[in-house]
């Protein structure tokens, strides 16, 4: 009988194994092929940023010592038409107004210097009189302290910006945000109040009885609250509260209120990563769906350890749903980010996200301390560095100062650690002339 | 010849056949694994500017990755510990799948995703953690601890609760259920369960300081003092151990991230776990003075007094411009009681570093301590002047004058210094003392009104009160 050649079990095995290699590395060769095409197809066009997109200029006092400019903030504080700054200089304890005289012109005046450890200023009309007044957070010590240091301060202007002080809360945890809102519509504004405290802390809200006067009342009752936020949330027409606490908590919580002033408490985001690093949230509808959206940084590498950043420091946001709803997205990395700002830095028309870094490792030169994440206006960001130097930005606001429409930037420098070599106080950064424009305006 | 029965021709054949088969389709089968397993390595990022042990550890898991799946596991962790978030995450997602019934490695992508922010992924792993690891506390306490962070309080009190069921005294368990209580105002069960979590652990700050807060609510005055007492001798918060992802530590060869593991077990006093981070720090960077400066505060922590000398001197040679590092080292000169090293050593940093307030403070008090006020005082007046936010230089100040009987400038520094911190108790008792001196009974008794609110040291009232009794005849208010 002839048999058929029965192939030798290796050589079987073996062309076996060949045939499905050729298998994979056909599959392979299609996936890469695809990931090609896809990656052509959806790559990014050239970005208008660069390093030397924006450029600083130093206003105000010059550098002297070791700033520590906690807090910038624009607003037309005189009425005059021109945007001016306000700072708190946390080490001299003074709140300072960068009044623009002409355009481009700045001249420091000292409103307060003997506020201890003020780190948030807001100007809003509290009284009702039809100028602005200044809402002072002081932490009383911005290093770590238990002791009850913090107060709430209002500076009531006169309406020739000569500013009385009133106290409105006294001896209670570290104070690091203030904000005016009125949430029981009494038609006066009432405060939201974030107490940083150290081991204890809190959120609260204070009821304006009038003649300067305040009631308190409590909202939560943890450590480390940075920031709180006003605006309506959840749709319903009444203003709520959002409240990042940091520490070993790493929250943010909604506050909703049921327009008479009863909050119910909602935790919206939180880490369960002690070390994550919350440094600030900021208002936005980033998405221009006519919701407030939440940015946010964290970045605080000033804990236990040698100041430094973390491998999750970044920049994120939280969409608001609705209804009381929110869905985190991360928009990238930046370790130290703080102070996160929604702007339209390149007028595409889309709202990008800048943020500075206060804890970068400032013994690499490469490190940055100005980043801008530029939205393709489908909620991608793509990141930039703007810039390495000044460091240690604790802090940035974006205004039209020059009344062109163009946004221009506002950092302060927040040296309470070396390198001592690039420091700043207060800069104003604008386009460089050179830069190219998107012509998509 | 005989003829061979064609049925057990057939039958041999289909025995052959379906032994080749069988071995085909086990040795396929074993090829397929092994691509897999293969397929299942990230790639490799740029490397290049990482410690040679570090990159010859990745390169010797990655090529035993397809032969030996726990090299898989090595990577993951490699990536992981080093801050590879996408690396570690791909070889994460590929274990879930190649080894499905091993807890660890759910856990640990969890732990990946929440360190980065990514809690609402985190919160499947963490559930299939505890589904495969049921007895692992670490996971159920990760998994509560989410579920609040998610608002899903109901659920986190039952992950709680199941939790206790397995360690009754869980005190991170307890911590969690008091501030659910906490949050929905019952302020009797969320001192319950802190005084449990306290009985179990005296240490736990956050425990203290949340029934600090507590007490606070309850209109307990003196027992919310006793215990933000407590949560600041405590030292900082701890999480709670957790085995797995601890032995990360291991993985890790980035020497900021080591020093920051060991300053987490530093921050709360617990110096012999600070050594393993520090000591591979050290290792993998010879030359870097903040291992050293670390490394000796460690053995300054654990009364090793030499060794911290040493490491502390070598931290000030290694970068003579960073004032911390003689700040650092005038604590172990301090504890040997050799004054005049301390004071060689500030002179020393003051050269390179002259705008520093905590040298001149130090070298002030070194002087004073050494009977030389007039000298101390240009110092506490630098001092004062480079960090005014900060009121020991300033009150040290007042009372050096008021030793020289420069009383002048003593007053003067006096009242600026109380317009700007009018709560400073030392600042309003000294300044009561001086009313006292100067026959002024009105202004005393105000500051020692005010001294009293700011809550000066009872021995410091005590003493204004005797004062004010002896000058003007009558108690003081």
């Amino acid at each position: 009988m002839n048999r058929a050649p029965v192939m030798p079990l290796p050589v079987f095995v073996r062309a076996c194994c060949l045939a499905s290699a050729v298998l994979v590395a056909t599959t392979s060769g299609c996936r890469r092929s695809e990931v090609a095409v896809a990656a052509a197809a959806s790559a990014p066009a050239p970005s208008v940023f660069h390093a030397d997109y924006v450029r600083p200029a130093p206003v105000g006092a010059p550098v002297e010592g070791r700033p520590w400019i906690a807090q910038v903030t624009t607003v037309d504080l005189d009425g005059d038409g021109l945007v001016d700054i306000l700072a708190c200089e946390a080490q001299k304890n003074q709140i300072v107004w960068l009044r623009q005289t002409a355009r481009g012109k700045f001249e420091e005046q000292i409103l307060a210097a003997d506020i201890a450890g003020p780190v948030h200023v807001e100007a809003v009309d509290i009284d009702g009189d039809g100028d602005l007044d200044l809402l002072v957070a002081s932490m009383g010590q911005v290093f770590p302290t238990n002791e009850k240091l913090g107060s709430v301060i209002i500076l009531e202007n006169d309406g020739h910006q000569h500013f009385t002080k009133h106290i409105i809360a006294d001896h209670v945890a570290r104070v690091t945000d203030v904000r005016a809102g009125d949430f029981n519509r009494d038609g006066k504004p009432d405060l939201a109040v974030a107490l940083f405290g150290y081991d204890q802390g809190e959120i609260r809200w204070m009821e304006n009885l009038g003649d300067w006067q305040f009631r308190s009342h409590n909202l939560l009752n943890l450590s480390g609250a940075i920031n709180v936020l006003i605006a309506d949330f959840n749709g319903d027409g009444a203003p709520d509260i959002a409240a990042v606490v940091a520490q070993q908590w790493e929250e943010i919580h909604l506050f909703q209120n049921d327009g008479s002033g009863n909050f119910t408490d909602k935790v919206i985001y939180g880490s369960t990563n002690e070390d994550f690093g919350s440094s600030g949230i900021s208002l936005c509808d980033l998405n221009r769906d006519g919701r407030p959206d939440i940015l946010y940084t964290n970045g605080d590498g000033f804990d236990y350890a040698e100041p430094g950043a973390r491998p999750w420091h970044g920049v994120q946001w939280l969409e608001n749903l609705g209804h009381g709803f929110f869905k985190y997205h991360r928009i990238g990395n930046l370790p130290g980010a703080y102070s996160p700002v929604g702007v339209d830095l390149d007028g595409d028309g889309a709202i990008d996200v800048v943020a500075v870094s206060g804890f970068n490792d400032w013994k690499n030169p490469q490190s940055a301390s100005l980043m801008v994440f530029q939205n393709d206006g489908r909620m991608n960001f793509s990141p930039h560095l703007l810039a390495h130097a000044p460091t240690h930005l604790m802090t940035l606001a974006a205004g039209d100062l020059d009344g062109s429409g163009r946004p221009v930037l506002i950092t302060g420098g927040f040296h309470a650690y070396g390198p001592w070599d690039r420091m700043s106080r207060v800069s104003v950064w604008r386009r460089a002339a050179a830069a190219p424009d998107t012509g998509k305006k | 010849m005989k003829r061979v029965r064609p049925s057990l021709v057939f039958a041999l054949v289909g025995v052959v056949l379906g032994a080749l088969v069988f071995i085909v389709q086990a040795r396929w089968r074993a090829e397929q694994a092994r691509a897999a397993w293969f397929a299942a390595r990230p790639a490799r990022p740029d490397l290049a500017a990482w410690p040679e042990p570090f990159r010859g550890r990745v390169a010797a898991a990655e090529a035993r990755v397809d032969r030996d799946p726990v090299a898989l596991g090595e990577l993951a962790r490699l990536y992981h510990a080093n801050g590879f978030l996408a690396e570690a995450e791909h070889a994460y997602r590929a274990l879930l799948a190649l080894d499905p019934d091993e807890p660890r490695w759910p856990h640990l992508l969890a732990a990946l995703l929440a360190s980065y922010g990514r809690l609402d992924e985190a919160l499947p792993q963490l559930r299939k953690t505890v589904e495969l690891a049921p007895g692992y506390s670490p996971a159920r306490l990760h998994l509560a601890d989410a579920l609040v962070k998610l608002n899903q309080p109901d659920e986190a009190v039952a992950a709680y609760r199941a939790l206790l069921a397995i360690t009754p005294r869980n005190p991170h368990a307890q911590l969690g259920l008091a501030r659910l209580a906490l949050g929905a105002g019952h302020l009797a069960d969320a001192r319950e369960a802190l005084q449990k979590a306290i009985a179990t652990d005296e240490k736990f700050s956050a425990a203290h300081s949340l029934l600090a807060t507590v007490e606070e609510r309850l209109g307990h005055e003196e027992a919310a003092k006793a215990e933000r007492a407590s949560a600041t001798a405590g030292g900082r918060f701890r999480e709670a151990p957790d085995p797995w992802t601890d032995a990360l530590n291991g993985f890790c060869y980035d020497v900021y991230r080591l020093q920051v593991i060991a300053a987490g077990s530093t921050a709360s006093r617990r110096w012999r776990e600070a050594l393993p981070p520090l000591e591979r720090a050290l290792s993998l960077a010879p030359d870097n003075a903040g291992t050293h400066r670390q490394l000796g505060k460690v053995f300054l922590g654990l009364g090793e007094f030499p060794r911290a000398r040493e490491l502390l001197e070598r931290a000030v040679a290694l970068e003579p411009r960073n004032p911390a590092a003689y700040l650092d080292l005038i604590s172990v000169y301090r504890a040997a009681n050799d004054l005049p090293a301390g004071l060689r050593s500030l002179e020393s940093g003051l050269a390179l570093c002259p705008e520093d307030a905590g040298l001149h403070y130090e070298y002030a008090l070194a002087l004073l301590a050494t009977r030389r006020p007039e000298e101390a005082v240009p110092h506490l007046e630098a001092a004062r002047r480079l960090s005014p936010e900060k009121p020991l230089a300033a009150r040290d100040l007042v009372s050096t004058y008021f030793r020289l009987n420069r009383e002048r400038e003593a007053a003067a520094v006096l009242e600026e210094s109380l317009a700007q911190q009018p709560e400073f108790p030392p600042f309003l008792v000294m300044a009561a003392r001086y009313r006292i001196m100067k026959g002024d009974a009105t202004g005393a008794a105000s500051l020692i009104v005010r001294a009293r609110a700011a809550g000066a040291v009872p021995g410091d009232l005590a003493g204004l009160a005797g004062d004010f009794q002896r000058h003007f005849g009558r108690p003081a208010p």
